[in-house]
C-alpha cells in the first residue's frame, strides 16, 4: 500500500514537472499550471479518496476530444511551433489518465506520456536551467521506474498467492509460501539507488555525448532570438522606444588577449563595442544617408602581427551584426566576417544558426585601455557633407537647420564661454560633450517624457525636458557638434557589460545597449593620423543601472557571476558543440595532455647526451650550445627508479584489495572454531552425503556415535567396503576440533576421496531401489 | 536449444523503439539536447541490463527438505539465498525483487506426470548475506516428486531487461502411502497365521524372552517348556510363560492386478495403503521378519528384519507401484507376474512363514503353494497362506482408511 501511494506521487510529481519543462521551452505556463493543479487534485481527489474518477467512455471521450484539439493547433500554428501542439497533446491527455482509475496500465501509460513530453521539450528548450531540470527529472524517472516495478510485482505476487490455493493441474497438490525476507528500509535504500543509478547515468551520458564524434558541422538546437532588439538597429527614432526595458537577454561575451598570450585580461574602463553609424537627422529620427544605400560588404583589413586580440562569441541571433572595438582586423583570413559598407557595421558571413565564435584584432587598445582616437577607416569620407547635415548649408538643410537653431545658439554659448580657438576641435567638442555630461540641469532617464510635439525632440530636451536616455544625448551632442562645424556622426552599439571572474570575459546584454558620438578631427590637429581621425566622445552622465550594478551585494554578483559562467559552459560544450569545436576543444586539448603526459615521463628518464669537454673539437662546443640540438638518451637509473615506483604503488594497491577482501569474509561473525571449520572441505563434503543419502547427527549424539550408527547402516545397505569411511573422517575430524592438528594434504585428498566413493556407492544404490520399486 | 538468459520484456521494446526514435532525430535534426536525451535513456537502459544480470551474480541456493513424507502431509521446503560478497569497491548493492519459481513435478508413478510452479519473491538480498523463503506443499498422491529445477530471475530495477538463471537442478522427495488403521478383523487374521507358523515342530521350541509365570498346559506347547515340579504339585501340566512373544515373520504379497480389475477405481489405492499400513505396523514392532512383493507393472520385492531403513524401503516401493497396464494377455501375464512374485517371496529356508496375499482376484492357498515351488519341486512355502479379496466388501473389515 505504502508503495502504490508514493508511486501515485511520484507519478504525479513527474506529470508535473514534464509540463513545467514544457512550459519552459514554449514559454507558455498555463498548461503547466493546469497540469501541476491537475496533478496535485488527483492524488487526493481520485488516488487517496477514492471521489472522484473519470469511467472509461468519459475518459475514451476526453481523450478523442484531445486530440482533435490538438489536430485543430497543429494545422493553426506556424510550421516551427507545430511540435508544440504534439506535446499539448500528451499534456491533454496526462490530465485524462491522472483522473481515471489507477492500474498497471494507467501508470505505466504516465509514465511514458511524461517522458515523451520531456522528448519535446529537449527539442524545444537548450537553456542551462532546462539541463539542470532534466537532471533532476532523470532522477525522479529512475525512482518512479523502480517503484513502479515493485509494486507490478506486488500485485502480480497478489494475484499468484489467490490462485496458488485452487490447484492447477491434477488434485495432487496445493501449496502457500511464506517469505521471510525483511522489507524494512526497503524504499529508502530504492531512492538511493535511484541517485546512484541517475549520477552514474548522467555522467556516462554527458561523456559519451562529449567524445563520441560528430556527423555533421553544425548544431540546430539553438533558439534564435530575434524581433527587434536593443542595439541591432541601424535607425533611431527618438521617443520610439519608451520605457527603455532592462532586458537581461545576453548578446555576446568578449575577450581580449595581449599579444602572444593566453590568458585573458581586463580592460581599465567599460569597453565600448561599435555596431551601426547613423549620419542623417530628420524629425528626431536618425537613419542612415541616402546616398550610401549600397549594400556591398568589403573585407576587413589583415591585422599586424602584435595586436591585441579579441574574441567574440554571439548569441545566436538573427541579425548579421558583428559587435567589436573598432578599429577591427582579420587574425585568420577563413574568419567569416566582413564590412558592410551601408551601415558601416561588421557583419557575419555565415549562417546565424551556427554557433559565432571569432577572433578579431584591434588596434584600439594601448595599454589596456580603450583609445578614445581611432584612425579614420579606409572607407571614411571625412570630407561628406553628410557629417553636418543639417547644418551643411544645403536648401533642404535649411528649415531642418531654421528648426534647430535654438540648439546651435546653446553650442556657441558653449564655446564662446569656453573661449576656444577654431582649430581646437578636441577641446571644442569636448567642451560641449562636457556641458551635457557635467550639467546638473540634464539628468539620464529611462522613462518616457511627454515632449512637446510643437518643438523637435531634440530642442525639447535641451530646453524644457532634459531628462532622457544615451540617444538624447548622442543626438544632442552630435547635432551640436555639427551646428558648430565639427563634422560628427552618432554611433550605435554596447558599453560596458559584466566581468566574469571566473571565465574572464565581458558578459553584454541587451541592457548594455548605448549610443555615443565621434566627432572627426583634422589631420592638422593631430600627429599619427593620416586623413584625421574619430574621437569618440560619450555625454550621457553616469546612470542608475551602473550604481545599481555596484550596489548590488558581492553575494549576489557572485552568484550571477558563477550562473553566467555555467551558462556558457553549458552552450559551449552542449548545446553549441560541432564537429568542429569538439574537434579544438575536446580531442586536440585531450591530445595535448597525452602529449603533455608522454613528454613529462620521457623527461623523467631520458637525459640530454652532453659529451665531455675534452672530446669536444674545439669550436663545436659553442655551436652546438646555440642549436640546442642534444641528444637524448635513457638514464638507467631514472628508468629504474620509476619502474620501482610504480611497481611499489600496484603491490600497495593489491594489499590494500586483499586486505580489503579479507575484511568482507571477516565480517561475518561466526566463531573461531567455526569459521576454521567452514574451510576443511571434507568435512563439508561428509555433511553434505549425510543429509543427502544417509541420517543427520541427533543432538543428542556425538558425532563418534553417530558413525559408528551410520557403519552400521552401511552394513545393512551391503556397503561393508566402506563401513570404516565414517570412523575415519570423525578421527580426522577431532584431530582437528580438540587437538589443533590440521589433516595432512594426502591424507585431506584420501578422506575426499573415500567420501566420493561411498557418495558414488549410496546414490547407485538408491537409483537402483528406485527402478525396482 | 541454446537456453536464453536474458530477455527484452515487451515495455524494453517499446523503451527501444522510442530510443530509437529520438536518437534518429536527434542525429538526423543535428539537436544537440535531444543527443543527451537519447543518450540519458540508452544508459539508463544499459544499466538496467547491467543491474539485473550482476543482480545474479554470485546468488546461490541451498534447499533444506525433507526426503520422504507421507501423502497429505504438509511438506515444509526452505530456500535459502545467499550472496557471495562483493569484491568490486563500487559495487555494495544487494538484489531486489528476485523471483523465484520452483516446480514440483510429479515423476513416478508415470499415470500422474503433474506439475505446478511455485512462484516466490525475495524483495531483498543484501551482498554478502543471506534471506531465507518458506513454502510448504502439501502433496495428496504418494509417489516420488522432483522439486525443482529453481528459476530465479529478476527484472529490476526498470522491468525492461529480465535476466534468469537456473540455480539449482533440483531435490526429489519421496511420498509414502498415507497409512490407515488396521481393524481387529486383521488383528486376529494376523494372530492367526501367526500362530500356525508357531505350530512348525521347528520353531516351537524357540521360545524368547524373560521367564515371567506359568500358565495351564495346551495343545501345541512343548514338553521342554512343562515346568515338571509345579506341574507334580498341582496335578495338572503347567509350562513356563515367557514375555509376550515379539518375533514376527511374514510374507505379504501385494497384487494390485489392473485396472479393470477393480469395481471401485480408488480401491486400487486403498490396497496401497493397507500394505503401508501393514509394513508400517510390523516394522514399528522391532523384532520380525518381513518380506513384501508387490506385484503391479512389474514385480519388486523387498525383505529383511524390521528396521526404520526397511520401512522406507516398503513404503518406497508402495510409493511408486503401478497397476498392471491393460494389455492383449490379459489372462495370462497378471498370473505370470503372480508366480514371480511369489517365488520372489517365498523362499525354500523360510518353508514356515505366514503368507499373506492382497489380491483382487480369489487365489486358492494350494495353487498358491504350488506356485511358490522352486524348479527343483520342493515346496517353498510350508507356512500358511491367507488371502484378502481386496476387490470384495469384505476389505473394509481388515483396513479403515481414516481420512
Amino acid at each position: 500500500m505504502a508503495s502504490e501511494r508514493l508511486l501515485q506521487l511520484l507519478i504525479a510529481l513527474l506529470t508535473a514537472q514534464g509540463s513545467v519543462m514544457l512550459g519552459m521551452g514554449s514559454g507558455n505556463l498555463t498548461l503547466p499550471l493546469l497540469t501541476i493543479v491537475a496533478a496535485t487534485l488527483s492524488l487526493y481527489v481520485t488516488d487517496r479518496y477514492r471521489w472522484f474518477y473519470l469511467q472509461g467512455s468519459v475518459a475514451n471521450l476526453a481523450a478523442l476530444c484531445a486530440v482533435l484539439l490538438s489536430i485543430y493547433d497543429f494545422f493553426e500554428l506556424e510550421r516551427d511551433r507545430q511540435l508544440l501542439a504534439i506535446a499539448y497533446l500528451l499534456v491533454y491527455l496526462q490530465i485524462v489518465l491522472l483522473f481515471q482509475r489507477k492500474t498497471e496500465r494507467v501508470y505505466w501509460q504516465l509514465h511514458l506520456l511524461s517522458l515523451l513530453q520531456v522528448v519535446v521539450a529537449t527539442a524545444i528548450s537548450s537553456s542551462l536551467g532546462f539541463g539542470l531540470l532534466l537532471l533532476v527529472y532523470l532522477y525522479f524517472c529512475l525512482w518512479t521506474g523502480f517503484v513502479f516495478f515493485v509494486v507490478r510485482q506486488q500485485n502480480r505476487q497478489r494475484t499468484l498467492s489467490a490462485s496458488s490455493l485452487t490447484d492447477i493441474s491434477a488434485a495432487s497438490f496445493s501449496t502457500e509460501a511464506t517469505v521471510d525476507t525483511k522489507t524494512t528500509h526497503f524504499h529508502p535504500r530504492l531512492a538511493l539507488a535511484a541517485l546512484r543509478q541517475a549520477t552514474g547515468i548522467c555522467f556516462l551520458a554527458f561523456l559519451s555525448f562529449l567524445l563520441l564524434p560528430r556527423v555533421g558541422d553544425s548544431t540546430s538546437n539553438q533558439k534564435l532570438i530575434g524581433a527587434r532588439m536593443i542595439g541591432f538597429t541601424d535607425s533611431v527614432r527618438l521617443g520610439e522606444l519608451g520605457t527603455a526595458i532592462e532586458s537581461q537577454e545576453p548578446v555576446l561575451r568578449l575577450w581580449f588577449f595581449e599579444p602572444h598570450a593566453d590568458k585573458p585580461f581586463r580592460l581599465l574602463g567599460s569597453p565600448m563595442l561599435r555596431g551601426a553609424i547613423v549620419n542623417y537627422y530628420k524629425n528626431g529620427t536618425w537613419s542612415i544617408a541616402g546616398s550610401q544605400m549600397w549594400t556591398q560588404e568589403i573585407e576587413i583589413p589583415i591585422s599586424p602581427p602584435n595586436a591585441v586580440k579579441q574574441r567574440i562569441a554571439m548569441t545566436p541571433l538573427r541579425e548579421r551584426t558583428v559587435f567589436a572595438l573598432y578599429p577591427p582586423a582579420l587574425v585568420d583570413p577563413q574568419t567569416p566576417v566582413a564590412f558592410n559598407l551601408r551601415t558601416r557595421q561588421l557583419v557575419r558571413t555565415v549562417s546565424q544558426s551556427t554557433p559565432f565564435d571569432v577572433v578579431l584584432a584591434t588596434s584600439g587598445i594601448r595599454d589596456r585601455r580603450q583609445k578614445r582616437l581611432t584612425a579614420i577607416g579606409p572607407t571614411d569620407v571625412s570630407g561628406d557633407v553628410a557629417l553636418l547635415q543639417p547644418f551643411d548649408g544645403t536648401r533642404k538643410s535649411n528649415k531642418a537647420s531654421e528648426r534647430l537653431e535654438p540648439l546651435r545658439t546653446l553650442a556657441v554659448e558653449i564655446l564662446s564661454q569656453a573661449d576656444l580657438a577654431d582649430d581646437e576641435t578636441v577641446e571644442r567638442a569636448e567642451a560641449i560633450c562636457d556641458y551635457l555630461k557635467t550639467s546638473p540641469k540634464f539628468r539620464y532617464s529611462l522613462t518616457t517624457e511627454q515632449r512637446n510635439p510643437d518643438l523637435d525632440p531634440i530642442i525639447d530636451f535641451l530646453t524644457e525636458h532634459p531628462q532622457g536616455h544615451c540617444e538624447y544625448f548622442s543626438s544632442a551632442l552630435t547635432l551640436m557638434l555639427r551646428s558648430v562645424g565639427i563634422r560628427a556622426r552618432m554611433v550605435i552599439g554596447f558599453q560596458g557589460g559584466q566581468w566574469n571572474h571566473l571565465g574572464d570575459y565581458y558578459q553584454i546584454r541587451q541592457k548594455d545597449a548605448h549610443s555615443w558620438t565621434e566627432a572627426y578631427i583634422p589631420e592638422s590637429e593631430l600627429d599619427g593620423f593620416p586623413g584625421g581621425g574619430w574621437l569618440r566622445l560619450d555625454p550621457t552622465p553616469g546612470n542608475l543601472r551602473i550604481d545599481r550594478q555596484i550596489n548590488s551585494g558581492v553575494a549576489l554578483r557572485f552568484y550571477g557571476e558563477i550562473r553566467n559562467y555555467a551558462e556558457f559552459l553549458w552552450a559551449k560544450y552542449v548545446v553549441q558543440l560541432d564537429a568542429q569545436r569538439q574537434r579544438e576543444d575536446i580531442y586536440d586539448r585531450l591530445a595535448g595532455w597525452a602529449n603533455v603526459l608522454i613528454d613529462s615521463v620521457l623527461q623523467a628518464v631520458l637525459v640530454n647526451d652532453v659529451k665531455p669537454e675534452h672530446e669536444i673539437p674545439v669550436g663545436e662546443a659553442d655551436v652546438e650550445e646555440e642549436a640546442g640540438m642534444f641528444q637524448k638518451k635513457l638514464d638507467g637509473w631514472r628508468l629504474t627508479l620509476w619502474t620501482a615506483a610504480v611497481l611499489l604503488l600496484c603491490g600497495c594497491i593489491l594489499l590494500l584489495r586483499k586486505l580489503y577482501r579479507g575484511g568482507l569474509r571477516c565480517g561475518h561473525s561466526f566463531p573461531v572454531k567455526q569459521q576454521l571449520l567452514e574451510r576443511r572441505p571434507f568435512y563439508r563434503q561428509w555433511e553434505r552425503l549425510l543429509a543427502r543419502h544417509l541420517s543427520v547427527r541427533r543432538p543428542e549424539q556425538t558425532a563418534r556415535q553417530h558413525a559408528a550408527q551410520i557403519a552400521l547402516q552401511l552394513i545393512d545397505c551391503g556397503l561393508t567396503e566402506q563401513q570404516e569411511v565414517p570412523a575415519r573422517v570423525v578421527d580426522a575430524h577431532y584431530a582437528y576440533l580438540f587437538g589443533g592438528a590440521l589433516p595432512g594434504a594426502a591424507m585431506e585428498a584420501e578422506l575426499v576421496r573415500g567420501i566420493t566413493a561411498l557418495g558414488k556407492a549410496l546414490a547407485i544404490q538408491r537409483r537402483d531401489t528406485l527402478k525396482t520399486s | 536449444m541454446r537456453r536464453r538468459n536474458t530477455v527484452i520484456c515487451r515495455e524494453g521494446w517499446y523503451f527501444l523503439l522510442v530510443l530509437a526514435f529520438v536518437a534518429l532525430s536527434s542525429i538526423l535534426r543535428n539537436v544537440n539536447m535531444l543527443m543527451v536525451v537519447s543518450a540519458i535513456m540508452l544508459f539508463a537502459f544499459l544499466l538496467s541490463w547491467r543491474a539485473a544480470a550482476r543482480a545474479l551474480r554470485g546468488v546461490t541456493l541451498q534447499r533444506k527438505i525433507s526426503p520422504a513424507i507421507n501423502a497429505g502431509d504438509v511438506l515444509d521446503i526452505q530456500l535459502d539465498l545467499q550472496s557471495a560478497p562483493s569484491r568490486s569497491l563500487f559495487s555494495q548493492a544487494g538484489s531486489r525483487c528476485l523471483e523465484i519459481d520452483e516446480t514440483i513435478r510429479h515423476l513416478l508413478p508415470k499415470s500422474q506426470l503433474a506439475k505446478k510452479t511455485v512462484h516466490l519473491l525475495c524483495w531483498y538480498l543484501p551482498r554478502g548475506g543471506t534471506e531465507k523463503l518458506t513454502y510448504r506443499a502439501r502433496l495428496l498422491e504418494r509417489g516420488i516428486y522432483r522439486i525443482g529445477p529453481t528459476r530465479i530471475a529478476t527484472g529490476f530495477p526498470l522491468g525492461l531487461i529480465r535476466h534468469i538463471r537456473i540455480l539449482d537442478q533440483g531435490d526429489r522427495v519421496v511420498v509414502f502411502p498415507r497409512t490407515g488403521r488396521l481393524m481387529p478383523a486383521f488383528g486376529r487374521l494376523f494372530q492367526q497365521i501367526q500362530l500356525g507358523m508357531r505350530g512348525d515342530p521347528l520353531r516351537q521350541d524357540r521360545q524368547t524372552g524373560d521367564f515371567h509365570g506359568l500358565r495351564d498346559w495346551r495343545e501345541g506347547d512343548g514338553r521342554r517348556m512343562i515346568h515338571w515340579r509345579s506341574t507334580a504339585r498341582r496335578g495338572t501340566p503347567l509350562v513356563r510363560e515367557f514375555e509376550h512373544q515379539q518375533h514376527q515373520e511374514l510374507n505379504l504379497l501385494v497384487d494390485l492386478g489392473n485396472e479393470g480389475d477393480y469395481r471401485d477405481p480408488q480401491r486400487c489405492e486403498q490396497v496401497i495403503r493397507f500394505a503401508a499400513t501393514i509394513a508400517s505396523a510390523f516394522c514399528r514392532h522391532g523384532d520380525g521378519i518381513l518380506r513384501m512383493a508387490i506385484v503391479g507393472s512389474e514385480v519388486t520385492f523387498a525383505g529383511g528384519a524390521s528396521h526404520p531403513r526397511l520401512l522406507d524401503e516398503f513404503l518406497t516401493q508402495l510409493a511408486t507401484a503401478e497397476v498392471q497396464p491393460k494389455t492383449a494377455h490379459q489372462e495370462t501375464l497378471p498370473s505370470e507376474l503372480f508366480k514371480e512374485g511369489m517365488r520372489c517371496l517365498c523362499r525354500p529356508e523360510d518353508r514356515a512363514r505366514p503368507t499373506l496375499i492382497l489380491s483382487p482376484h480369489v487365489w486358492e492357498p494350494e495353487k498358491v503353494a504350488a506356485m511358490a515351488s522352486d524348479s527343483s519341486g520342493n515346496l517353498a512355502s510350508g507356512g500358511p497362506i491367507r488371502c484378502i479379496d481386496t476387490n470384495s466388501s469384505n476389505f473394509w473389515h481388515f483396513f479403515d482408511p481414516a481420512e
